[in-house]
């Protein structure tokens, strides 16, 4: 038997309106994501992952245009009121982003940044978030967790940032919490404590992530189910351990190529992936990676694409 | 912070330093000197001038000496009016001016920056259009320009207000403060309104908004304070500019403040008079800066220590 | 450069703004041989500050002078003291800026420490006090507009400057050997221009600002001469029984304040997209 997914995301296209016209940066991309389960999104840089991570928070911003259907817990939330999407934000839909010291306030202690969060959705008196703001510090393990409240963003290391942003996206108890590249400004160390302690968070706290990141390592210590999206389309879903060892399409085998492992016999040349993604503005052919793709046929570039058995591809591998 | 203060409080000294050296170095410069001047001075007064600038004193004799009467408070007798000093009739006008000046300041801070979060919140929306406009033109109009038009305008056609004169009456302020406040009204809206756009691009305003926080607090708590760093270091310049425009406002209003003894005594060619404003609205407009870096380390934690 | 100019032409405002600055200098030019008055005149058979008519095309002032005459004859000194105030603070503020910039280190530090130290007086105040002691000369109006209006273009040049040193082509000219001299005058303030024409153009109107400020105090330009914003000082003396002598000048010295402003923020948005406001 099935149940309904926690997250469903349907033929979400996003474009934004700018000074040169219209850019679709997500064209009609499908996931669904289990209550407590894991999901990754890979891909390029500019292929479109944060826009998808955004729409679902409901952030684009002024200039974006969304159509489909964001279903959290059965509500759509692409037609839900402003209110009510401010009142899940925060409170059951949590994010994380990338740049840990450019997305905490530098101006605010870390303990108002993180107690507001439970004076807003909680109606929290001001010491109860304080007290329950040391207690969420200390879950993620930052030391010395009351000192922290009072101190301001710049005075923590790079990984404690982490932490404390980290902090402030579980303290209201969500469940569904969206990593956009959590671990990418971090030093490889820091990153693989950090991984950890998001699955620690999984585990512990039942929480549902959906982890972005350009680097297919990280996915497999956290995710058991993986989504490539190449220039605003998903190419390729499936089973995490599958897709690393029997990767389908052309450009998920290229970006495994294009990684380096510690199997990776010294001295080999890694094999980067020539070119460039394409202009979004411009008219792509039927499969967008065709112009780059080393296994292209002659039909790749006219006839259309079905997303079919996982993967968005005339010829799989 | 107490040796932060100590540190800035002796940055003020050079500042104050070269203040009183120039005007020194100025006043002994003058073709012929200030007090063999071609107009015959009382002789009352005369006798005081020399025995103050110590004329028959070697030159670095004179300099400090006149540090040091200065240092005392002591800014010399008035050219024009001989039976009081220029401390005397600076302390009669600065409550006026005092008034005037803080009361520009305050309503030109609010509405700029008022006018300026409006402006950013709604860019390319008429709002934004008609505060931008109202900001150039602001720029363009000088103060005592727009004065006498706002005299010609509601005290000449409708009389709605008194063209000038102080009794002590609120709306005998209320023009001048007017006209006074609109150029610095101008400059802290477009500054207001940079910094609010700059800010609200920024990572930590989208964590804010991600954290389900409403507009209204993602103004107030999290992009307030940084809009307000450029506009407190501009509180210093905007000091500056008040007090110049302050002299003619107060001259077009027939306010009895400093300025314009200050213009009487700068047509009347009275020394004593000038130099004694020129050294203590220099004072002021130094130790105002030192207050606002103060303020400006304070609201910016990354400074602090 | 040139992409600064593309920029330019297509903002519908600064073409506007650079138009009108063109017509308002020809006007005042050319505009006072159109008419038959000289600017201190006065025509006894009329009447004393009359409406405007076809006589006088601004009426009179209180004298019975010629207002359209006179206040572009005050145009002209009015832009004058702006170019010239203007090219007196651009020539200090590159020196000195370029300097500071190219030497760097200590030196750099000490002369930027005075900028702050000077940006914390009192100019206007001091230039006052100035007219006071040496006398009203035009001469010493410009001079001592341009020498304080010199601070912020040295902050701006030497910013710059610090930047361009660290780019190839002036580490080319080092390792090629050229002296200190040739790099500044050669390679620095060449690649300079374009921060300089848009500073430039923003400190002209501060400059004839302050000359209407100083005029209209009675401590700026003197009789017979005039300027925008001594005719705005008499203007405003009798504005109850003759408005168009303040409106005139007025009108003239805040549309070419504006036309300047928007040319200078048209100019600097052209040249940094990042600082648009
Ligand atoms: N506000 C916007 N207006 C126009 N284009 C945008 C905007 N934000 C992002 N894009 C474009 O959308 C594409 C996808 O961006 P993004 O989702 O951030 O990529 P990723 O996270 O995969 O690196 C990029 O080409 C980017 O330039
Ligand atoms: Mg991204």
């Amino acid at each position: 038997m099935t149940t309904a997914p926690l997250l469903s995301v349907e033929q979400l296209c996003v474009a934004h309106r700018t000074p040169r016209g219209d850019v679709e940066v997500v064209s009609g991309i499908n996931l669904q994501l289990e209550a407590g389960g894991t999901l990754a999104i890979v891909g390029e840089s500019g292929s479109g992952k944060s826009q998808t991570a955004l729409a679902i928070m409901g952030l684009n911003g002024p200039s974006a245009c969304l159509t489909g259907r964001v279903l959290f817990d059965g509500e759509n939330l692409l037609t839900a009121s402003p209110a009510r999407r401010r009142a899940l934000r925060g409170a059951r839909i949590a994010m994380v982003f990338q740049d840990p010291m450019a997305s905490l306030n530098p101006y605010l202690r870390i303990g108002l940044q993180l107690a507001e969060v439970l004076e807003t959705h909680r109606g929290a008196s001001r010491s109860a978030a304080w007290a329950e703001a040391a207690r969420t510090l200390d879950s993620v393990r930052v030391s010395a967790a009351r000192e922290r409240l009072n101190q301001y963003p710049h005075e923590l290391s790079g990984g404690m940032r982490q932490r404390v942003m980290i902090a402030m996206a579980i303290i209201a108890g969500p469940q569904l919490l969206i990593a956009d590249e959590p671990t990418t400004a971090l030093d490889p160390t820091v990153q693989a404590q950090i991984l950890a302690l998001l699955d620690e968070l999984r585990r512990d706290r039942g929480l549902a992530i959906l982890l972005i990141t350009h680097d297919l390592g990280v996915v497999s210590r956290l995710c058991e189910q993986t989504l490539v999206m190449y220039a605003g389309k998903l190419v390729e879903s499936a089973p995490t351990q599958q897709l690393l060892s029997r990767p389908r399409h052309p450009y998920t085998a290229a970006l495994l190529r294009a990684r380096p492992s510690m199997q990776h016999p010294p001295g080999l040349r890694l094999d980067a992936l020539p070119g460039q993604p394409p202009d979004l503005r411009q008219t792509m052919p039927a499969c967008r990676f065709a112009p780059r793709c080393r296994y292209a046929q002659p039909d790749c570039a006219d006839v259309p694409l079905q997303f079919e058995r996982g993967v968005l591809c005339r010829h799989p591998l | 912070m107490s040796a932060r203060l100590l540190r800035r409080l002796l940055e003020l000294l050079p500042t104050l330093l070269l203040l009183v050296t120039l005007t020194f170095a100025m006043l002994h410069a003058a073709p012929g000197g200030p007090f063999d001047s071609e107009r015959a001075l009382p002789e009352a007064t005369r006798v005081q001038l020399e025995a103050r600038y110590h004329l028959d004193q070697p030159l670095w004799r004179q300099y400090l000496i006149y540090l040091g009467d200065l240092a005392h408070g002591d800014l010399g007798p008035s050219y024009q009016y001989p039976d009081r000093s220029v401390a005397e009739l600076i302390g009669a006008g600065l409550p006026v001016s005092a008034l005037l000046g803080s009361l520009a300041m305050s309503l030109a801070l609010i509405v700029g920056m008022a006018l300026g979060i409006i402006a950013a919140m709604k860019p390319h929306r008429w709002q934004d259009r008609a505060v931008m406009v109202l900001a150039v033109g602001g720029l363009s109009i000088p103060n005592f320009v727009l004065a006498p038009l706002l005299i010609l305008l509601m005290a000449v056609s409708l009389h709605a207000l008194p063209a000038g004169g102080w009794s002590g009456r609120p709306q005998e302020l209320l023009l001048p403060v007017l006209a006074l406040a609109l150029p610095q009204i101008a400059t802290i809206a477009r500054l207001t309104r940079a910094a609010m756009l700059e800010v609200m691009q920024t990572p930590w305003i989208r964590t804010a908004r991600a954290k389900g926080l409403s507009e209204r607090h993602v103004v107030l708590r999290h992009a307030l304070r940084p809009v307000l760093l450029p506009v407190i270091s501009y509180l210093g310049p905007a000091a500056a500019g008040t007090l110049t425009g302050s002299v003619v406002i107060e001259q077009i209003f027939g306010l009895p403040g400093v300025g314009r003894y200050f213009v009487l005594g700068a047509l009347n060619r009275d020394y004593g008079l000038v130099l004694g404003v020129v050294l203590i609205y220099g004072t002021l407009i130094v130790l105002f800066n030192f207050a606002v870096d103060l303020l400006y380390a304070r609201l910016d934690p990354r400074q602090r220590e | 450069m040139n992409r600064v100019l593309d920029a330019l032409r297509r903002n519908r405002w600064a073409m506007f703004s650079a138009g009108l600055l063109l017509a308002m200098t020809l006007l005042c030019i050319a505009g006072p041989w159109l008419s038959a008055w000289d600017f201190d005149t006065i025509d006894f058979d009329g009447s004393w500050s009359a409406p405007p008519s076809a006589q006088h095309w601004f009426g009179t002032d209180s004298l019975g002078r010629d207002l359209y005459v006179r206040t572009l004859c005050g145009g002209r000194i009015s832009l004058a003291v702006g170019l010239v105030g203007t090219l007196v603070s651009l020539l200090i503020g590159v020196a000195y800026g370029a300097v500071a910039g190219y030497i760097g280190g200590r030196a750099d530090t000490l002369m930027m420490r005075a900028v702050d130290i000077l940006y914390a007086l009192p100019f206007l105040f001091l230039v006052i006090l100035l007219m006071v002691l040496f006398g009203r000369h035009l001469l010493l109006v410009f001079v001592a507009i341009g020498a304080i209006n010199w601070l912020d273009m040295a902050r701006i040049v030497r910013g710059e400057t610090l930047a361009l040193k660290q780019r190839d082509f002036v580490a080319a000219a080092i390792v090629a050997g050229a002296g200190p001299r040739a790099i500044i005058t050669q390679h620095i303030v060449p690649n300079l221009l374009g921060v300089v024409v848009v500073y430039a153009t923003l400190t002209v109107p501060q400059v004839i600002l302050m000359e209407a400020f100083l005029s209209f105090l009675g401590l700026g330009v003197q009789a017979p001469a005039t300027s925008w914003g001594a005719l705005v000082s008499e203007g405003a003396r009798d504005m109850e029984v003759a408005p168009a002598a303040l409106i005139f000048p007025a009108t003239f010295l805040a549309v070419t304040l504006l036309a300047l402003n928007l040319l200078g923020d048209a100019l600097r948005d052209a040249l940094d997209p990042r600082r648009r406001a």
